[in-house]
């Protein structure tokens, strides 16, 4: 007669079971590989948007084993037109006052008290504008790891936006440089395409896309 | 003056004088969040070589303490 049941003995050694690697704690698809890494990490620049395997950088519930592979940033060359904004706006007091103090356009004239207070506030609301339009460069960032691509946008006061996929979600990755500007420059656009219902990934005016899309082609298992 | 004869100097010092609190007062307000939000961004990602976060953080204090400055400044001026 067959046994239905069969007692193993507890105190009987038992043989070690190899760990299976899950897809969660996978780090990489099998076809995947990690760019060469660079003899020297060097400290990331402040005004630096293009910068593999970064050190000294660490983001918000970054994992103990989880290395930044591409930090990546706007091209400085997009700040240039809030800095001629800025620097136009901050020289139009003295072109503009002693101009309407000799003319008659007004019926009145305003008293000194107040152009002094209006002149402090302008020109700190002056100083507002080019501070959160600098915020905005520098807090949107992009990030890659061996593990997911981050991404966070701040593009308005109170609008922040994090999004995070993990490198195995990834599908396809292009990038698109097109006009005068971005080919001289050499910033374009990287766009990651993800799986199913996920967000797609958008690193807007970035600094060499073509070795950016590279990276992370090769981070994904295809090139 | 005589084309607007009720622009008196008190009226147009009250004239000028709310506006320009209401302005500022909200500016406050608005660099306020400014500074609040600079901190949180800060936590998110951090460049621990620069130090630029904490420059950052600096920079939104002060130009919050200007803006306070500025209210109380006109307050008493204006």
């Amino acid at each position: 007669m067959p046994d239905i049941f069969v007692d193993t003995d507890q105190n009987q050694p038992q043989p070690p079971q190899p760990q299976k690697k899950t897809q969660e704690t996978a780090e990489l698809p099998l076809n995947g590989s990690l760019p060469p890494k660079p003899r020297h990490r060097h400290e990331i620049g402040t005004l630096e948007a293009f910068c593999e395997y970064p050190k000294g950088v660490t983001f918000q519930h970054q994992e103990n084993d989880e290395e930044i592979i591409l930090f990546l940033r706007q091209h400085f060359i997009t700040n240039v037109p809030w800095i001629i904004i800025t620097i136009l706006l901050a020289i139009t007091p003295f072109i503009l006052i002693p101009f309407l103090r000799f003319s008659s356009l007004f019926p009145f004239t305003i008293p000194d008290k107040f152009l002094f207070v209006s002149l402090l506030f302008y020109y700190l609301i002056i100083i507002g504008y080019a501070f959160v339009n600098f915020l905005h460069w520098f807090y949107n960032i992009g990030i890659v790891t061996n593990k997911r691509v981050v991404d966070l946008d701040y593009t308005a006061i109170v609008h922040v936006h994090v999004a995070a996929t993990k490198v195995l979600q990834i599908q396809d990755v292009n990038y698109v440089q097109t006009g005068f500007l971005r080919t001289l420059f050499n910033f374009g656009d990287v766009f990651i395409q993800t799986a199913g219902q996920n967000l797609n990934f958008e690193f807007l005016r970035v600094p060499r896309p073509s070795k950016a899309t590279f990276i992370i082609q090769k981070l994904i298992g295809i090139a | 003056m005589d084309a607007l004869p009720f622009l008196t100097e008190i009226n147009l010092n009250l004239l000028l004088k709310i506006p320009v609190l209401v302005l500022v007062f909200l500016y406050v307000i608005f660099s306020l969040i400014l500074f609040n939000k600079v901190r949180s961004l800060g936590r998110m990602v951090f460049i621990s070589h620069i130090n630029i976060t904490i420059l950052l953080d600096i920079v939104a204090f002060i130009h919050f303490a200007l803006s306070v400055s500025l209210f109380f400044i006109s307050l008493v001026i204006l």
